[in-house]
Protein backbone atom coordinates (compact mmCIF):
# COMPACT_ATOMS: atom_id res chain seq x y z
CA UNK A 1 0.00 0.00 0.00
CA UNK A 2 0.98 3.34 -0.69
CA UNK A 3 2.08 5.66 2.30
CA UNK A 4 -0.92 7.58 1.66
CA UNK A 5 -4.25 6.45 0.08
CA UNK A 6 -6.96 8.89 -0.64
CA UNK A 7 -10.45 8.05 -1.37
CA UNK A 8 -12.45 10.67 -2.83
CA UNK A 9 -16.50 9.87 -3.06
CA UNK A 10 -19.52 11.86 -3.39
CA UNK A 11 -21.53 11.74 -0.44
CA UNK A 12 -21.61 10.63 3.69
CA UNK A 13 -23.42 7.30 2.23
CA UNK A 14 -20.69 6.31 -0.59
CA UNK A 15 -18.23 7.12 2.08
CA UNK A 16 -20.32 4.71 4.58
CA UNK A 17 -20.34 1.87 2.43
CA UNK A 18 -16.56 2.45 1.01
CA UNK A 19 -15.34 2.00 4.43
CA UNK A 20 -17.88 -0.80 4.96
CA UNK A 21 -16.51 -2.81 2.10
CA UNK A 22 -12.74 -2.19 2.36
CA UNK A 23 -13.29 -3.41 6.25
CA UNK A 24 -15.32 -6.70 4.81
CA UNK A 25 -12.30 -7.02 2.26
CA UNK A 26 -9.06 -5.92 4.10
CA UNK A 27 -10.26 -6.34 7.74
CA UNK A 28 -11.23 -3.23 10.55
CA UNK A 29 -7.56 -2.29 11.22
CA UNK A 30 -7.09 -1.53 7.68
CA UNK A 31 -10.34 0.22 7.23
CA UNK A 32 -10.07 2.29 10.09
CA UNK A 33 -6.61 3.41 9.18
CA UNK A 34 -8.21 4.41 5.60
CA UNK A 35 -11.20 6.09 7.07
CA UNK A 36 -9.89 9.55 7.98
CA UNK A 37 -9.14 9.77 4.12
CA UNK A 38 -12.06 8.76 2.92
CA UNK A 39 -13.41 12.53 1.39
CA UNK A 40 -16.45 13.32 0.95
CA UNK A 41 -16.46 15.90 -1.90
CA UNK A 42 -20.02 16.72 -2.86
CA UNK A 43 -19.53 15.71 -6.20
CA UNK A 44 -17.37 15.71 -9.19
CA UNK A 45 -17.96 19.19 -10.19
CA UNK A 46 -16.11 20.49 -7.04
CA UNK A 47 -12.94 18.57 -7.35
CA UNK A 48 -11.83 22.00 -8.42
CA UNK A 49 -12.43 23.33 -4.80
CA UNK A 50 -10.10 20.81 -2.94
CA UNK A 51 -7.63 20.23 -5.18
CA UNK A 52 -5.20 20.70 -2.54
CA UNK A 53 -6.17 17.45 -1.30
CA UNK A 54 -5.00 15.62 -4.41
CA UNK A 55 -1.98 17.63 -4.42
CA UNK A 56 -0.87 17.04 -1.08
CA UNK A 57 -1.06 13.32 -1.46
CA UNK A 58 0.85 13.31 -4.87
CA UNK A 59 3.67 14.85 -2.87
CA UNK A 60 3.29 12.30 -0.61
CA UNK A 61 4.25 10.08 -2.84
CA UNK A 62 0.79 8.34 -2.68
CA UNK A 63 -2.07 7.49 -3.95
CA UNK A 64 -5.69 8.93 -4.99
CA UNK A 65 -8.89 7.09 -6.10
CA UNK A 66 -11.82 8.97 -7.27
CA UNK A 67 -15.09 6.54 -6.65
CA UNK A 68 -18.35 8.83 -8.25
CA UNK A 69 -20.99 7.94 -9.63
CA UNK A 70 -21.16 7.63 -14.02
CA UNK A 71 -25.16 9.01 -13.83
CA UNK A 72 -26.95 8.56 -16.58
CA UNK A 73 -27.56 10.21 -20.13
CA UNK A 74 -30.92 11.14 -18.69
CA UNK A 75 -29.04 13.31 -15.93
CA UNK A 76 -26.34 14.77 -18.00
CA UNK A 77 -24.17 11.85 -17.22
CA UNK A 78 -23.25 8.36 -18.66
CA UNK A 79 -20.09 6.64 -18.22
CA UNK A 80 -17.97 7.61 -21.15
CA UNK A 81 -19.13 11.27 -20.32
CA UNK A 82 -18.50 11.12 -16.65
CA UNK A 83 -15.16 9.01 -17.66
CA UNK A 84 -13.71 12.12 -19.97
CA UNK A 85 -15.34 14.75 -17.81
CA UNK A 86 -13.00 13.45 -15.26
CA UNK A 87 -10.17 12.98 -17.36
CA UNK A 88 -10.20 16.43 -18.72
CA UNK A 89 -10.13 17.95 -15.08
CA UNK A 90 -7.06 15.85 -14.21
CA UNK A 91 -5.12 17.29 -17.13
CA UNK A 92 -6.64 20.91 -16.25
CA UNK A 93 -5.67 20.73 -12.75
CA UNK A 94 -2.27 18.98 -12.88
CA UNK A 95 -3.49 16.25 -10.71
CA UNK A 96 -2.91 12.67 -10.67
CA UNK A 97 -6.01 9.51 -9.79
CA UNK A 98 -7.10 6.08 -10.14
CA UNK A 99 -10.89 6.26 -11.56
CA UNK A 100 -13.47 4.05 -10.08
CA UNK A 101 -17.63 4.81 -11.76
CA UNK A 102 -20.50 3.19 -9.27
CA UNK A 103 -21.99 0.77 -10.65
CA UNK A 104 -19.20 -1.07 -12.12
CA UNK A 105 -16.86 0.84 -14.04
CA UNK A 106 -18.19 0.18 -17.13
CA UNK A 107 -22.43 1.04 -17.04
CA UNK A 108 -24.36 4.39 -16.86
CA UNK A 109 -25.74 4.33 -13.07
CA UNK A 110 -24.93 5.37 -9.61
CA UNK A 111 -24.61 4.49 -5.85
CA UNK A 112 -28.06 3.44 -5.83
CA UNK A 113 -28.01 1.33 -8.98
CA UNK A 114 -24.89 -0.82 -7.22
CA UNK A 115 -27.12 -1.08 -3.90
CA UNK A 116 -29.92 -2.83 -5.69
CA UNK A 117 -27.93 -4.94 -6.96
CA UNK A 118 -26.47 -6.19 -3.67
CA UNK A 119 -29.22 -6.89 -1.62
CA UNK A 120 -29.28 -9.67 0.81
CA UNK A 121 -31.90 -11.70 -2.16
CA UNK A 122 -34.05 -13.25 0.68
CA UNK A 123 -35.47 -9.78 0.80
CA UNK A 124 -35.72 -9.14 -3.07
CA UNK A 125 -39.34 -9.31 -2.60
CA UNK A 126 -39.46 -5.98 -0.94
CA UNK A 127 -38.34 -4.34 -4.54
CA UNK A 128 -40.56 -6.56 -6.16
CA UNK A 129 -43.39 -4.59 -4.11
CA UNK A 130 -42.05 -1.42 -4.69
CA UNK A 131 -41.94 -1.42 -7.87
CA UNK A 132 -45.75 -2.39 -7.51
CA UNK A 133 -45.82 0.78 -5.81
CA UNK A 134 -43.91 2.70 -8.71
CA UNK A 135 -46.30 1.18 -11.31
CA UNK A 136 -49.47 2.03 -8.99
CA UNK A 137 -48.53 5.88 -9.11
CA UNK A 138 -47.34 5.96 -12.88
CA UNK A 139 -51.09 4.89 -13.80
CA UNK A 140 -52.19 8.17 -12.21
CA UNK A 141 -52.06 10.55 -15.72
CA UNK A 142 -53.19 14.02 -15.82
CA UNK A 143 -55.46 15.31 -18.78
CA UNK A 144 -52.04 15.77 -20.64
CA UNK A 145 -50.99 12.24 -20.03
CA UNK A 146 -48.58 13.60 -17.65
CA UNK A 147 -47.73 11.86 -14.15
CA UNK A 148 -49.66 13.48 -11.29
CA UNK A 149 -47.59 11.93 -8.61
CA UNK A 150 -43.49 12.23 -8.54
CA UNK A 151 -42.32 8.80 -9.01
CA UNK A 152 -39.98 7.91 -5.80
CA UNK A 153 -36.84 8.46 -6.95
CA UNK A 154 -34.14 5.30 -6.60
CA UNK A 155 -32.84 6.76 -3.01
CA UNK A 156 -36.76 6.38 -2.09
CA UNK A 157 -35.79 2.97 -3.26
CA UNK A 158 -33.08 2.16 -1.30
CA UNK A 159 -34.51 3.45 1.82
CA UNK A 160 -37.60 2.09 1.93
CA UNK A 161 -35.32 -1.49 1.49
CA UNK A 162 -34.07 -0.90 4.40
CA UNK A 163 -36.94 0.34 6.28
CA UNK A 164 -38.28 -2.23 5.72
CA UNK A 165 -36.84 -4.44 8.27
CA UNK A 166 -36.83 -3.78 12.64
CA UNK A 167 -34.46 -1.72 14.16
CA UNK A 168 -33.04 -0.77 17.38
CA UNK A 169 -32.98 3.32 17.80
CA UNK A 170 -29.33 2.85 17.76
CA UNK A 171 -29.46 1.52 14.73
CA UNK A 172 -31.84 3.92 12.99
CA UNK A 173 -28.87 6.43 14.26
CA UNK A 174 -26.98 4.50 12.24
CA UNK A 175 -29.35 4.91 9.00
CA UNK A 176 -30.22 8.24 9.61
CA UNK A 177 -26.22 9.52 9.51
CA UNK A 178 -26.27 7.44 5.84
CA UNK A 179 -24.80 4.11 7.49
CA UNK A 180 -27.06 1.42 5.48
CA UNK A 181 -25.90 -1.47 7.89
CA UNK A 182 -23.67 -2.74 5.22
CA UNK A 183 -21.78 -5.04 6.84
CA UNK A 184 -24.84 -7.00 8.16
CA UNK A 185 -25.18 -9.77 5.91
CA UNK A 186 -28.89 -10.28 6.41
CA UNK A 187 -29.41 -7.19 4.45
CA UNK A 188 -26.39 -7.07 1.67
CA UNK A 189 -24.01 -8.81 0.26
CA UNK A 190 -20.89 -8.12 -0.05
CA UNK A 191 -19.61 -11.06 -1.52
CA UNK A 192 -22.06 -10.96 -4.10
CA UNK A 193 -20.21 -10.93 -8.29
CA UNK A 194 -21.76 -7.75 -8.98
CA UNK A 195 -19.11 -6.14 -6.53
CA UNK A 196 -16.05 -7.89 -8.38
CA UNK A 197 -14.65 -5.13 -10.12
CA UNK A 198 -14.90 -2.52 -7.61
CA UNK A 199 -13.05 -5.63 -5.27
CA UNK A 200 -10.30 -5.69 -8.01
CA UNK A 201 -10.18 -2.29 -8.10
CA UNK A 202 -9.73 -1.24 -4.43
CA UNK A 203 -7.31 -4.59 -3.77
CA UNK A 204 -5.11 -2.40 -6.97
CA UNK A 205 -4.34 -0.20 -4.66
CA UNK A 206 -4.71 -1.37 -0.87
CA UNK B 1 3.34 47.45 2.11
CA UNK B 2 2.08 44.16 1.84
CA UNK B 3 4.53 40.46 2.31
CA UNK B 4 3.76 38.64 -1.29
CA UNK B 5 5.74 35.96 -1.28
CA UNK B 6 8.42 34.05 1.33
CA UNK B 7 11.45 31.89 0.71
CA UNK B 8 13.11 30.17 4.06
CA UNK B 9 16.26 27.89 3.76
CA UNK B 10 17.62 26.43 7.06
CA UNK B 11 15.79 28.45 9.83
CA UNK B 12 15.26 26.11 13.05
CA UNK B 13 12.98 23.25 11.97
CA UNK B 14 12.59 24.45 8.57
CA UNK B 15 15.30 22.91 5.72
CA UNK B 16 13.08 25.10 2.87
CA UNK B 17 9.72 26.59 2.66
CA UNK B 18 8.88 28.72 -0.24
CA UNK B 19 5.20 30.13 -0.05
CA UNK B 20 3.93 33.27 -1.91
CA UNK B 21 0.11 34.96 -2.55
CA UNK B 22 -0.21 36.14 0.70
CA UNK B 23 -3.44 38.36 1.37
CA UNK B 24 -4.21 40.54 4.16
CA UNK B 25 -5.16 37.98 6.46
CA UNK B 26 -2.95 34.79 6.45
CA UNK B 27 -3.96 31.81 8.32
CA UNK B 28 -0.89 28.83 9.23
CA UNK B 29 -2.65 25.69 9.85
CA UNK B 30 -0.84 22.04 10.46
CA UNK B 31 -0.26 19.42 12.88
CA UNK B 32 2.26 19.76 15.81
CA UNK B 33 5.79 20.49 14.52
CA UNK B 34 4.75 21.75 10.93
CA UNK B 35 6.95 24.97 11.68
CA UNK B 36 3.74 27.06 11.66
CA UNK B 37 5.74 29.44 15.01
CA UNK B 38 9.19 29.13 13.03
CA UNK B 39 7.07 30.42 10.47
CA UNK B 40 6.01 33.52 11.98
CA UNK B 41 9.40 34.10 13.21
CA UNK B 42 10.96 34.77 10.28
CA UNK B 43 8.15 36.87 8.58
CA UNK B 44 9.04 39.11 11.90
CA UNK B 45 13.26 39.24 11.22
CA UNK B 46 12.18 40.29 7.80
CA UNK B 47 10.06 43.07 9.63
CA UNK B 48 13.22 44.20 11.58
CA UNK B 49 15.82 43.19 9.29
CA UNK B 50 18.81 45.72 10.34
CA UNK B 51 17.87 44.35 14.17
CA UNK B 52 19.62 40.93 15.41
CA UNK B 53 18.15 41.65 18.94
CA UNK B 54 15.33 40.15 17.18
CA UNK B 55 16.44 36.95 17.50
CA UNK B 56 17.20 37.00 21.31
CA UNK B 57 13.57 38.14 21.23
CA UNK B 58 12.16 34.67 19.60
CA UNK B 59 13.98 32.66 21.32
CA UNK B 60 12.86 33.77 24.60
CA UNK B 61 9.50 33.30 23.46
CA UNK B 62 9.72 29.93 23.20
CA UNK B 63 11.36 30.35 26.78
CA UNK B 64 14.76 29.69 24.93
CA UNK B 65 17.08 31.61 27.52
CA UNK B 66 20.45 32.67 26.25
CA UNK B 67 22.97 31.87 28.64
CA UNK B 68 26.19 30.98 26.70
CA UNK B 69 26.81 31.61 22.96
CA UNK B 70 26.09 28.60 21.84
CA UNK B 71 22.91 29.57 22.45
CA UNK B 72 22.80 31.69 19.38
CA UNK B 73 22.90 28.13 17.43
CA UNK B 74 19.06 27.99 18.12
CA UNK B 75 18.01 29.74 15.27
CA UNK B 76 19.99 27.43 12.67
CA UNK B 77 18.48 24.28 11.24
CA UNK B 78 19.66 21.34 13.01
CA UNK B 79 21.48 23.71 15.71
CA UNK B 80 24.30 23.85 13.13
CA UNK B 81 25.36 27.42 12.58
CA UNK B 82 27.34 26.02 9.03
CA UNK B 83 23.97 25.79 7.79
CA UNK B 84 23.40 28.81 5.69
CA UNK B 85 20.24 30.69 7.14
CA UNK B 86 18.71 33.36 4.35
CA UNK B 87 15.32 34.28 4.83
CA UNK B 88 13.67 36.31 1.83
CA UNK B 89 10.91 38.46 1.40
CA UNK B 90 8.60 40.00 -2.07
CA UNK B 91 6.45 42.99 -1.38
CA UNK B 92 3.66 44.20 -3.50
CA UNK B 93 5.40 47.47 -4.44
CA UNK B 94 8.29 45.56 -5.64
CA UNK B 95 10.31 46.27 -2.58
CA UNK B 96 12.13 42.51 -1.90
CA UNK B 97 14.25 41.83 0.99
CA UNK B 98 17.07 39.10 1.61
CA UNK B 99 18.49 38.05 5.32
CA UNK B 100 21.61 36.56 5.51
CA UNK B 101 22.08 35.50 8.88
CA UNK B 102 25.86 34.14 9.82
CA UNK B 103 27.68 33.27 12.86
CA UNK B 104 30.20 35.56 14.37
CA UNK B 105 33.17 33.10 14.74
CA UNK B 106 36.10 34.22 17.22
CA UNK B 107 39.14 33.27 15.24
CA UNK B 108 41.55 33.93 18.81
CA UNK B 109 38.54 31.76 20.64
CA UNK B 110 41.26 28.55 19.68
CA UNK B 111 44.67 29.28 20.25
CA UNK B 112 43.87 30.87 23.73
CA UNK B 113 40.82 28.02 24.72
CA UNK B 114 43.36 24.99 24.12
CA UNK B 115 46.72 26.61 25.64
CA UNK B 116 44.51 27.15 29.11
CA UNK B 117 43.27 23.64 28.90
CA UNK B 118 46.62 22.51 28.34
CA UNK B 119 48.05 23.50 31.13
CA UNK B 120 45.60 22.31 33.50
CA UNK B 121 46.31 18.36 33.57
CA UNK B 122 43.53 17.95 35.62
CA UNK B 123 40.66 19.07 32.82
CA UNK B 124 39.74 16.49 30.16
CA UNK B 125 41.84 17.04 26.86
CA UNK B 126 40.25 17.27 23.75
CA UNK B 127 41.84 15.88 20.83
CA UNK B 128 39.45 16.75 18.27
CA UNK B 129 41.76 19.83 16.56
CA UNK B 130 38.21 21.53 15.14
CA UNK B 131 36.44 21.14 18.47
CA UNK B 132 37.36 24.90 19.09
CA UNK B 133 37.60 26.37 15.88
CA UNK B 134 33.66 27.03 14.77
CA UNK B 135 32.95 28.64 18.85
CA UNK B 136 29.75 30.52 17.97
CA UNK B 137 30.43 34.32 19.67
CA UNK B 138 27.30 36.13 17.96
CA UNK B 139 25.62 36.72 15.05
CA UNK B 140 26.03 38.81 11.84
CA UNK B 141 22.64 40.04 9.92
CA UNK B 142 23.47 40.58 6.10
CA UNK B 143 21.19 41.99 4.53
CA UNK B 144 19.59 42.88 0.98
CA UNK B 145 17.44 45.59 0.43
CA UNK B 146 16.08 45.92 -3.60
CA UNK B 147 13.27 48.79 -4.06
CA UNK B 148 10.65 48.70 -6.85
CA UNK B 149 13.66 49.90 -9.49
CA UNK B 150 15.52 47.00 -8.59
CA UNK B 151 18.06 49.73 -6.97
CA UNK B 152 19.69 47.22 -4.58
CA UNK B 153 21.40 48.63 -1.36
CA UNK B 154 23.71 46.11 1.28
CA UNK B 155 23.57 46.53 5.36
CA UNK B 156 24.98 44.79 8.04
CA UNK B 157 24.12 44.76 11.69
CA UNK B 158 25.77 42.21 14.27
CA UNK B 159 25.24 41.26 17.58
CA UNK B 160 28.51 39.69 19.77
CA UNK B 161 29.10 38.43 22.87
CA UNK B 162 32.66 38.22 24.07
CA UNK B 163 34.62 38.69 27.84
CA UNK B 164 30.66 39.11 28.97
CA UNK B 165 30.23 42.22 27.07
CA UNK B 166 27.67 41.73 24.64
CA UNK B 167 28.22 44.50 22.10
CA UNK B 168 25.20 45.85 19.56
CA UNK B 169 26.19 47.22 16.09
CA UNK B 170 22.89 48.54 14.04
CA UNK B 171 23.50 48.90 10.62
CA UNK B 172 24.29 52.82 9.86
CA UNK B 173 22.24 54.85 7.10
CA UNK B 174 19.48 52.51 7.12
CA UNK B 175 15.99 53.59 8.48
CA UNK B 176 13.18 50.99 8.87
CA UNK B 177 9.92 51.78 7.22
CA UNK B 178 8.19 48.45 8.12
CA UNK B 179 6.82 47.93 11.95
CA UNK B 180 5.97 44.58 13.11
CA UNK B 181 4.65 42.87 16.34
CA UNK B 182 4.38 39.50 17.59
CA UNK B 183 1.93 38.21 19.78
CA UNK B 184 3.02 35.30 21.24
CA UNK B 185 1.35 32.15 22.81
CA UNK B 186 3.05 32.44 25.78
CA UNK B 187 3.69 35.58 27.16
CA UNK B 188 1.25 38.03 27.94
CA UNK B 189 2.85 40.99 27.12
CA UNK B 190 1.71 44.56 28.35
CA UNK B 191 -0.78 46.36 27.22
CA UNK B 192 -1.21 49.60 28.98
CA UNK B 193 1.73 51.29 27.18
CA UNK B 194 -0.29 50.42 23.45
CA UNK B 195 -3.57 51.59 25.33
CA UNK B 196 -1.92 55.02 26.28
CA UNK B 197 -1.11 55.84 22.98
CA UNK B 198 -4.28 54.93 22.02
CA UNK B 199 -6.05 57.18 24.60
CA UNK B 200 -3.85 59.83 23.65
CA UNK B 201 -4.79 59.72 20.38
CA UNK B 202 -8.50 60.09 21.75
CA UNK B 203 -9.76 56.44 19.67
CA UNK B 204 -10.18 54.49 22.85
CA UNK B 205 -13.65 54.51 21.33
CA UNK B 206 -12.80 51.75 18.89
CA UNK B 207 -11.93 49.34 21.81
CA UNK B 208 -14.83 49.81 24.00
CA UNK B 209 -17.00 49.14 21.16
CA UNK B 210 -15.50 45.86 20.70
CA UNK B 211 -15.41 45.18 23.97
CA UNK B 212 -19.32 45.57 24.15
CA UNK B 213 -19.45 42.51 22.22
CA UNK B 214 -18.28 40.66 25.35
CA UNK B 215 -19.75 42.42 27.24
CA UNK B 216 -22.41 44.54 26.79
CA UNK B 217 -22.12 46.46 30.12
CA UNK B 218 -18.90 48.02 29.44
CA UNK B 219 -18.72 51.61 28.61
CA UNK B 220 -15.15 53.11 28.62
CA UNK B 221 -11.45 52.27 29.07
CA UNK B 222 -9.10 53.99 31.21
CA UNK B 223 -5.72 53.77 32.33
CA UNK B 224 -4.61 54.55 35.91
CA UNK B 225 -1.55 56.41 36.63
CA UNK B 226 0.63 52.78 37.77
CA UNK B 227 -0.37 51.57 34.43
CA UNK B 228 -3.63 49.33 35.54
CA UNK B 229 -6.33 49.58 32.99
CA UNK B 230 -9.93 49.73 34.29
CA UNK B 231 -12.89 49.26 32.76
CA UNK B 232 -16.36 51.16 33.23
CA UNK B 233 -18.85 49.04 33.67
CA UNK B 234 -21.93 51.12 34.98
CA UNK B 235 -21.36 50.70 39.07
CA UNK B 236 -19.85 53.61 41.33
CA UNK B 237 -16.12 52.42 40.79
CA UNK B 238 -13.92 51.39 37.79
CA UNK B 239 -12.99 47.89 37.63
CA UNK B 240 -9.61 46.97 36.82
CA UNK B 241 -9.50 45.05 33.78
CA UNK B 242 -7.94 41.77 35.54
CA UNK B 243 -11.28 40.96 37.08
CA UNK B 244 -13.18 40.69 33.76
CA UNK B 245 -10.44 37.60 32.92
CA UNK B 246 -7.77 36.42 30.61
CA UNK B 247 -10.27 36.23 27.33
CA UNK B 248 -10.87 40.42 27.79
CA UNK B 249 -7.16 40.97 28.08
CA UNK B 250 -6.17 38.83 25.32
CA UNK B 251 -8.71 39.92 22.94
CA UNK B 252 -7.75 44.30 23.88
CA UNK B 253 -4.16 42.82 23.07
CA UNK B 254 -4.77 41.98 19.86
CA UNK B 255 -7.14 44.77 18.68
CA UNK B 256 -4.30 47.35 20.61
CA UNK B 257 -1.12 45.47 18.91
CA UNK B 258 -3.04 45.70 15.61
CA UNK B 259 -3.82 49.27 16.20
CA UNK B 260 -0.34 50.15 17.06
CA UNK B 261 1.09 48.30 14.42
CA UNK B 262 -0.69 50.79 11.28
CA UNK B 263 0.83 50.00 8.07
CA UNK B 264 2.71 47.39 9.41
CA UNK B 265 2.54 43.22 9.87
CA UNK B 266 1.40 41.58 13.26
CA UNK B 267 1.97 38.30 13.51
CA UNK B 268 -0.22 36.38 16.25
CA UNK B 269 0.88 32.86 17.23
CA UNK B 270 -2.05 30.16 18.39
CA UNK B 271 -4.54 32.94 18.00
CA UNK B 272 -7.20 30.87 20.10
CA UNK B 273 -5.07 30.63 23.10
CA UNK B 274 -7.00 31.76 26.10
CA UNK B 275 -10.36 33.11 24.42
CA UNK B 276 -13.46 31.15 25.30
CA UNK B 277 -15.37 29.67 22.31
CA UNK B 278 -18.17 32.24 22.27
CA UNK B 279 -15.51 35.08 22.09
CA UNK B 280 -13.71 33.76 18.50
CA UNK B 281 -16.85 35.20 16.64
CA UNK B 282 -16.05 38.82 18.06
CA UNK B 283 -12.22 38.30 17.86
CA UNK B 284 -12.67 37.81 14.15
CA UNK B 285 -15.20 40.83 13.44
CA UNK B 286 -12.93 42.84 15.05
CA UNK B 287 -9.27 41.42 13.79
CA UNK B 288 -10.74 41.75 10.63
CA UNK B 289 -12.33 44.96 10.40
CA UNK B 290 -9.70 46.73 12.09
CA UNK B 291 -6.47 45.66 9.96
CA UNK B 292 -8.34 46.88 7.52
CA UNK B 293 -8.93 49.94 9.05
CA UNK B 294 -5.53 50.21 10.01
CA UNK B 295 -3.78 48.56 6.97
CA UNK B 296 -1.92 46.09 8.91
CA UNK B 297 -1.38 42.47 7.45
CA UNK B 298 -1.89 39.75 9.54
CA UNK B 299 -0.22 36.40 9.80
CA UNK B 300 -2.12 34.02 12.32
CA UNK B 301 -1.20 30.48 13.40
CA UNK B 302 -3.71 28.21 14.81
CA UNK B 303 -4.54 24.70 15.44
CA UNK B 304 -7.97 24.93 16.22
CA UNK B 305 -11.08 23.75 14.41
CA UNK B 306 -13.42 25.95 16.07
CA UNK B 307 -11.01 29.26 15.51
CA UNK B 308 -11.52 28.35 11.69
CA UNK B 309 -15.39 27.59 12.09
CA UNK B 310 -15.68 30.99 13.33
CA UNK B 311 -13.65 32.66 10.85
CA UNK B 312 -15.78 30.86 8.24
CA UNK B 313 -19.19 31.78 10.10
CA UNK B 314 -17.78 35.89 10.48
CA UNK B 315 -16.91 35.98 6.67
CA UNK B 316 -20.57 34.36 6.05
CA UNK B 317 -22.08 37.38 7.68
CA UNK B 318 -24.05 40.15 5.03
CA UNK B 319 -21.66 42.90 6.38
CA UNK B 320 -18.68 40.67 6.29
CA UNK B 321 -18.55 39.43 2.33
CA UNK B 322 -16.19 42.15 1.37
CA UNK B 323 -13.58 40.82 3.28
CA UNK B 324 -13.52 37.50 1.99
CA UNK B 325 -10.98 38.11 -0.49
CA UNK B 326 -8.68 38.91 2.50
CA UNK B 327 -8.46 35.95 3.85
CA UNK B 328 -5.82 32.97 2.54
CA UNK B 329 -5.06 29.65 4.61
CA UNK B 330 -2.00 27.81 4.13
CA UNK B 331 -2.08 24.01 5.32
CA UNK B 332 1.39 23.43 6.61
CA UNK B 333 2.69 19.77 5.50
CA UNK B 334 6.68 18.73 7.02
CA UNK B 335 7.97 16.55 3.93
CA UNK B 336 10.95 14.24 3.75
CA UNK B 337 14.28 16.08 4.88
CA UNK B 338 12.30 18.72 6.73
CA UNK B 339 11.03 20.27 3.79
CA UNK B 340 7.95 22.47 4.53
CA UNK B 341 4.89 22.62 1.56
CA UNK B 342 2.39 24.94 1.83
CA UNK B 343 -1.04 24.27 0.68
CA UNK B 344 -3.23 26.95 0.06
CA UNK B 345 -7.19 28.16 0.63
CA UNK B 346 -8.45 31.14 -0.24
CA UNK B 347 -11.66 31.72 0.75
CA UNK B 348 -13.93 29.68 -1.13
CA UNK B 349 -12.16 26.37 -1.03
CA UNK B 350 -11.78 27.07 2.62
CA UNK B 351 -15.20 27.24 3.34
CA UNK B 352 -16.21 24.09 0.93
CA UNK B 353 -13.61 22.14 2.67
CA UNK B 354 -14.65 23.20 6.08
CA UNK B 355 -18.37 22.56 5.31
CA UNK B 356 -17.45 19.27 3.58
CA UNK B 357 -15.54 17.94 7.00
CA UNK B 358 -12.25 18.12 5.21
CA UNK B 359 -9.15 18.25 7.23
CA UNK B 360 -7.16 21.15 6.25
CA UNK B 361 -5.50 21.62 8.92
Amino acid sequence: MSSMLKIFVEGKGDESFIYAYIKHLFGKDKADFIKPNIIKTGGWTKIDLIVQQFIETIDSNGKNLIIFDSDSVSNNGGFTKRKNELEQKKEFLSIDFELFLFPNNKDDGDYEFLLENIINQNHSVIFQCFNNYETCLKAHKDDEGKNIYNLPIRKSKIFAYIDAFNFSRKQKEEIKKGNLLFDDSAYWDLNCQYLIDLKKFLEKYI
Amino acid sequence: MYLNKLTINKFRGINSLEIDDFQRINLFVGKNNSCKTSLLETIFLLAGVSNPQLLISIDNLRRLRHIKNEDFNYIFYNLNHENQLIITGEFNNGHSRNLHITPSINQNFNEKNTEVFNKDENKEMDFDTNSFTNKITGIVFNFEIKDQHKHKQNFKSSIISQNNITRIDIAKNYIETLKGSFISSNVNSSISNKLERLIISKKQKILVEILKNIDSSINDISLGISGMIYIDIGIEKLVPINILGDGIQKLLNLILTIIDTPNGIVLIDEIENGLYYSALKVLWKSVIEVSEEYNVQLFITTHNFETLKYLKEVLEMEEMLKYRDYIRSFTLRKMQDNIIKPYKYNFESFEYSLEQGIEIR
